[in-house]
């Protein structure tokens, strides 16, 4: 791993953090949308609300690659990245269940629909923090 | 408690860059330069690696 092709590596590796989720991100839309408009029903609507679940595993399968190809220290911060989101995702979505307890709903259906969106933001936010303290 | 280290004055000795010292021991240029920093703490794996590397013993290079 000379210099040429360790800055190739963390190039390679932006990249793949930042495309590996768009095949997720676009299934997960292209399914809101046809359940949205197409409106389809029975066991088909249960298919197209699903679309996103494949792509989804395809995701996490080529994240761990990217994790098990990093060295330590990357690894360190990927677990303090989510160290850093999980608590946050899950008070957040907290916050939320006791406003709608106390009958102060902000958003219909926001605790959970929102539970992956505050996840990612996080996870980005945890990773920053931790590669700015770390590396 | 911080562990000091000498790698950056081991590695300036060998007229070795970061990215040179990373490839020799299988890990990026950020950990090189993270451990070179005192950033970051290797593993134990790591700092025998290290040691191997310069022909010394773990103490002789990281110390508490």
């Amino acid at each position: 791993m000379d210099e040429h092709s360790d800055a190739k590596w963390y190039q390679y590796r932006r990249t793949a953090e930042t495309t590996l989720a768009g095949p997720w991100m676009l299934a997960w839309l292209v399914s809101t949308i046809a359940l949205g408009y197409l409106d389809p029903s029975g066991p088909l609507r249960v298919a197209v609300a699903l679309v996103p679940l494949p792509f989804f595993g395809w995701f996490v399968w080529r994240f761990l690659q990217l994790i098990r190809k990093s060295d330590e220290l990357e690894r360190r911060i990927q677990l303090e990245a989510l160290a850093i989101a999980f608590p946050l995702s899950i008070a957040t979505v907290m916050v939320f269940g006791l406003l709608e307890g106390a009958g102060l709903q902000p958003v219909s259906g926001w605790p959970l629909k929102g539970m992956g969106i505050y996840f990612v933001i996080f996870y980005l936010v945890g990773r920053n923090v931790a590669r700015r303290r770390d590396a | 408690m911080p562990v000091n280290n000498t790698v950056r004055r081991l590695r300036t000795s060998h007229e070795w860059s970061q990215a040179e010292l990373a490839s020799r021991l299988d890990v990026s240029r950020q950990t090189v330069n993270a451990i070179e920093g005192g950033r970051y703490e290797p593993s134990l794996s790591l700092a025998l690696k290290i040691a191997k590397l310069f022909g010394k013993s773990v103490e002789e290079i990281f110390e508490l």
